[in-house]
């Protein structure tokens, strides 16, 4: 077990360098820098300022200085917002970003697996149209359009809820429900897909045969063997949840992670982005090892450990 | 005692078996036989109705009015449905249901062009890391896995400057990525599947690869493949949105759906039709998909036939 | 069965009860609707990159910088320079040496407000060490190029404090709008150790939460603080543009719109029914540039042609629609001190004429031209104008006009390298007088000349204004070297900015400015109106 965590501790180092470098080409490669503006500014000062920022070095000495920070810890300033640093920028807005992706995560999956069993189960009538249907609307509306009209709805309209901004559990309710929309309906038709498979199958009969309830058949039989898909689609999901997604945090006015991935870019805020870029891959590779470590536990047929 | 109430079986109205000594089923293929199936099931025929209906509409729409849809009438802005304005005008004074035909022939194409390429590529790809062992598979998870989480935006700003904006450029930015979720959804369904009886045994009765992946891992991996591609469609076409949002993909005064829809969102309150418009049918294309790709799953997978 | 039937809805009871207290709570959060406090609440919809009144260089941090700093003079009314830290100033003769007696000031934490706080700031924006591009700001001081550039010693730059409360300054050349120039953050003094918490103005900085707020409160070292009727202000950041409407709505918000945003096109005809919008013109215009050195736009008839196609109008009054005012002068007529419009040279059929003269010595026809292309960021507001333009251009000669849409920093870069043919173009005024737009067109390769323009006599015509000891006679120069500017057309102006906003009827004595400043300094709630 412990070669295979270091093995898998090795294979995220490397994966994590190969993303930091192709990031760091990729980010020189796009024309602008830090500094441009739409202002009238002397070169000799724009030179100044990318000296003071070692901008002005060869490409592959920035490359390689920026790696030896990294690898002790330290990310770099940002160069448009003075006196604060990468790891500040994440540490202040990943736990909002967290909260708010554990939230909608949570939402997710409850309500994506429960719709989807329901459907199965009652498969061809009504309850199977009318979870699909509204999964389907779910699918087709982005995460934007649902926030705003949600925002509209419940804060403006009826005054239930907080209009913006972070605070309160209230004021997590519209966003996590914006995010949550489409991968509830994504898991509900996974797993409704799958848990028809499944109870078509031999086995359930048999359970059902032997009398055991509708309930029991669901969760303890055939839930566990329609789980599979959803979970290789959480792995990534949680990744990218979890690091904040832009357009929502811009609608709700919260401090979270998701917006400086965009910000970072527009800017040409090189350091941001390759922090932002390294947090959220380690974060996805994580995710997905553990994942990878779940399927046996979903099904047994599968196995990956005893691999050479 | 178990009663006949019991959602998941239906009693028998009919026998099984009716026989007068000859032969009860002749023998079909695989593929015949699903689209046969198909071909009997109402909703299928009707989702392909209307996604017909959809593609007609986006080929002879645009010429069904006086107008074109670049034409502005900017004293005629932001109008609401009317007789001379069939689907009302949008901020600009331009007609409303000559510009959504014409979003329709790019959000179709697009999205459709763009899944189909994730679709093959995803399925290729995934059932191929699926079924190696070892440090092969590995090396292309990770690969995957290092391909998304690098900077989308960033890649999609180099293609905008090296290629300039175009549909070409944009169906290759979407399918930069876009391959990824089905791969790994494929490559899950793999790894469970191949540990099967099944599949030993036709290893065992010397199918090769090709036939072991094309005969029988990928028709049994159906259902998730039909449920993935229902949702890749839908998300090529707002990636496209955000994609001309940016400057890739269709310049102004071309439009696509969701571009239509982005437009539309500040006017939800004041003039809801010009966001309701594209995205009801945004949505109506994605519910005829969707029941399409049930009713092909119900036709095709093998698991669900009786 | 029937105990599994049970435990089930005990278990929803469990889960969706508490589910639905939480939810209420927060509707039962709302404020009190009690006596208003004097707490302005506004949203910055940006983050401040930095609260260093010698980096700043965007106008949220500009803005921040303001409230909580104080330079050697204020600006006033109308734009004329108030006595700030300074109380009094001296100019000699020349008009080269100022020198300016401080008052007994103090920072917010106690410490003494020196000449030499002033001098320390100043010397170290000119230091060629230091990460500003605010330097050249300081360049009218004497020596204060060099320093920068050339690495002359700092003892030789021409700013010294002779006491704790006198400070000597000495420029290169004369410059009647110098008083008016220190106004701006440059100047500022910076406090010793450099600490943002620290504030020489109206107001200090309580709190900093990154990406939520800027908690401000009244600064009572402040050496006017009487004034100061504000005990707080909340600064939002929230950077969405309904968001921020529908909060103001709600009365969680005292302000929506100008300085810090727009205000939704798509809503305007409905607020305005509700509401007031306020508006205010600005020194700003909107145009498009045209690349000279470009194929087609080289030719004069055909810039011409198609500034004078453009039916501004339109453009005004259906897609900005905040009662900008349509030019066809780069200069808006609050920088001359006028009130009225500048004339508008609008004409389709002159406009026609011109392009066939365009035609005939470009030797092509219409069919034969190459489509031209009009680049802007991408931003709906420039997106709806460039389509109605196309359209209009179309129509008037049958032109092929394609758009491009770029991202910020890609149009920024392409406009600094000639990589455009029409580009959309929005130029601000930074001090209040026409030179602060007239220089920019000095020298072709000028980093916002993005046409490239090049024209001796409209150099001459500036550099004999700027040796005018007469205004009037300066201000006629001025005016003539723009009319040489739009004779050639290197531009299109389209309108003139206005600034529009939503103010709480309860918030009053928030000054704005023409050049887009907003200072809420002497600003204050009426507890008195009722809701």
């Amino acid at each position: 077990m412990k070669n295979y965590l270091i093995k898998k501790g090795a294979v995220l180092l490397c994966s994590l360098f190969l993303i930091a470098t192709a990031t760091f080409f990729l980010m020189h490669a796009i024309p602008g820098d830090p500094f441009i503006q739409d202002k009238a500014i002397p070169e000799e000062i724009l030179s100044s300022l990318r000296r003071h920022y070692g901008l002005d070095q060869p490409l592959h000495i920035q490359y390689l200085k920026y790696l030896k920070g990294a690898l002790c810890g330290d990310l770099g300033p940002s160069f448009k917002y003075e006196g604060r640093t990468v790891s500040g920028i994440i540490s202040d807005g990943f736990p909002v970003s967290l909260a708010l992706g554990l939230e909608a995560l949570f939402l997710s999956v409850t309500a994506g697996i429960t719709l989807g069993a329901a459907a199965a189960v009652y498969r061809s009538r009504w309850q199977d149209g009318a979870a699909m249907l509204l999964a389907v609307l779910w699918i087709s509306v982005p995460s934007f359009v649902l926030a705003t009209f949600l925002q509209y709805l419940f804060a403006m309209k009826l005054d239930l809820l907080p209009l913006a901004r972070w605070g309160t559990f209230s004021h997590t309710l519209l966003p996590a429900l914006s995010l949550a929309a489409l991968p509830t309906a994504v898991i509900a038709r996974m797993t409704r897909a799958n848990m028809v498979e499944v109870l078509g199958q031999d086995f359930i009969l048999t359970a059902r045969a032997k009398g055991l309830s509708l309930f029991s058949v669901i969760f303890r039989h055939a839930l566990k063997n329609s789980l599979l898909p959803v979970l290789t689609y959480l792995g990534p999901l949680t990744a990218t949840i979890l690091t904040g997604s832009f357009a929502v945090e811009k609608i709700f006015g919260i401090p979270g992670l998701g917006q400086w991935f965009v910000t970072g870019i527009m800017n040409r805020d090189y350091t941001v982005i390759m922090g932002v870029t390294l947090f959220y891959s380690a974060l996805l590779t994580f995710w997905v090892f553990i994942i990878d470590l779940v399927y046996p536990l979903v099904d047994p047929r599968i196995c990956h450990a005893k691999q050479p | 005692m178990q009663n006949s109430h019991d959602p998941l079986y239906e009693p028998l109205s009919t026998p099984l078996l009716e026989t007068d000594g000859e032969t009860l089923l002749a023998s079909i293929s695989y593929w015949k036989d699903g689209v046969r199936r198909l071909k009997a099931n109402p909703l299928a025929i009707c989702a392909l109705c209307i996604l017909a209906l959809l593609v007609l509409m986006a080929l002879i729409g645009p010429s069904l009015t006086p107008y074109s849809y670049y034409e502005t009438h900017l004293s005629l802005k932001n109008r609401p449905p009317s007789s001379a304005f069939w689907f009302g005008t949008d901020e600009l004074g331009r007609d409303l249901f000559t510009r959504i035909w014409w979003g329709a022939r790019i959000s179709l194409f697009v999205g459709i062009a763009a899944s189909f390429i994730d679709l093959v590529i995803g399925v290729l790809y995934g059932s191929l890391a699926g079924l190696l062992k070892g440090r092969s598979e590995e090396a292309m998870m990770r690969l995957a896995d290092i391909l998304s989480s690098l900077p989308y935006l960033l890649a999609v700003i180099l293609l905008m400057v090296v290629i300039g904006p175009g549909l070409a450029s944009i169906i290759l930015a979407l399918t930069l990525t876009g391959w990824i979720p089905m791969a790994r959804i494929v490559r899950g369904q793999i790894l469970s599947l191949r540990e099967q009886d099944f599949v030993k045994a036709a290893a065992a009765l010397g199918a090769g690869r090709f036939r072991l992946l094309f005969h029988h891992l990928i028709p049994n991996c159906m259902g998730s493949i039909l449920v993935t591609l229902t949702l890749t469609i839908p998300s090529a076409i707002f990636a496209e949105a955000f994609l001309s949002f940016l400057g890739l993909g269709v310049q102004a005064p071309i439009a696509s759906w969701g571009t239509m829809a982005n437009d539309g969102l500040s006017a939800m309150r004041y003039y809801p039709w010009r966001l309701f418009l594209p995205a009801g049918f945004i949505s109506l294309t994605m519910l005829s998909f969707n029941l399409l790709g049930d009713a092909l799953r119900d036709a095709f997978d093998p698991k669900l036939r009786s | 069965m029937i105990i599994r039937y049970s435990q089930k809805t005990s278990m929803t009871l469990k889960i969706i009860l508490p589910l639905f207290l939480l939810l209420f709570s927060g509707a039962c959060q709302k404020a009190g609707k009690g006596k208003r406090e004097q707490i302005l609440r506004l949203n910055i919809h940006s983050e401040p990159p930095t609260l260093d009144s010698r980096k700043a260089t965007d106008s949220v941090s500009i803005f921040v910088i303001k409230q909580c700093q104080e330079g050697l003079m204020q600006r006033g009314e109308e734009g004329a320079p108030l006595p700030g830290i300074a109380e009094s100033v001296e100019v000699s003769e020349d008009g080269l040496i100022y020198t300016f007696y401080l008052r007994k000031a103090v920072w917010s934490n106690d410490k003494p407000l020196t000449a030499y706080d002033f001098e320390r700031s100043w010397k170290t924006l000119l230091d060629p060490a230091f990460p500003s591009e605010n330097a050249f700001e300081l360049y009218l001081l004497k020596n204060g190029r060099a320093a920068r550039e050339e690495g002359a010693p700092m003892e030789s730059v021409g700013v010294r404090a002779l006491d704790a409360g006198t400070l000597r300054v000495e420029l290169e050349h004369r410059a009647p709008y110098f008083l008016s120039l220190i106004t701006i953050h440059p100047f500022f003094p910076i406090a010793d150790p450099v600490d943002p918490f620290v504030s020489s103005g109206a107001f200090v900085l309580e709190a900093w939460r990154h990406g939520d707020q800027i908690i401000l409160k009244k600064n009572k070292r402040y050496w006017a603080q009487e004034e100061v009727k504000l005990l707080g202000v909340r600064l939002y950041i929230i950077d969405n543009d309904q968001t921020e409407l529908q909060l103001f709505e709600k009365g969680e918000l005292d302000w929506a719109g100008h300085p810090f945003s727009n205000l939704p096109a798509d809503a305007l005809p409905e607020i305005s029914q509700k509401e007031a919008i306020h508006s205010l013109p600005l020194a700003a215009t909107y145009q498009y540039a045209f690349n000279t050195q470009v194929f087609p736009l080289h030719n004069l008839n055909f810039r011409r042609a198609l500034s004078l196609a453009i039916n501004r109008k339109a453009i005004v009054e259906n897609i900005t629609q905040s009662g900008q005012i349509p030019t066809t002068s780069l200069i808006p007529p609050l920088l001359w001190g006028e009130k009225g419009r500048a004339p508008l040279k609008e004409s389709l059929e002159e406009a026609k004429e011109c392009f066939q003269r365009a035609l005939t010595e470009l030797q092509l026809t219409v069919d034969q031209l190459p489509p031209v292309t009009i680049s802007y960021n991408t931003m709906s507001g420039h997106h709806k104008i460039a389509q109605a333009i196309q359209q209009q251009w179309a129509r008037a000669f049958g032109l092929k006009v394609r758009l491009e849409n770029k991202e910020w920093k890609v149009f920024l870069d392409d406009c600094l390298r000639g990589n455009f043919q029409i580009a959309k173009s929005a130029i601000s005024a930074t001090i209040d007088d026409p030179i602060s737009f007239l220089d920019l067109y000095h020298y072709p390769n000028s980093s916002r000349n993005h046409s490239r323009w090049n024209n001796p006599k409209f150099r001459r015509l500036i550099d004999a204004a700027e040796q005018r000891k007469d205004p009037k006679e300066r201000l006629c120069l001025l005016k003539k070297a723009e009319g040489v500017l739009l004779e050639e057309h290197p531009i299109a102006p389209i309108f003139t900015y206005r600034g529009s906003y939503l103010k709480s009827k309860h918030v009053k004595n928030v000054t704005l400015s023409s050049l887009g400043d907003i200072d809420i300094k002497r600003a204050y709630i009426d507890e008195e109106l009722s809701d």
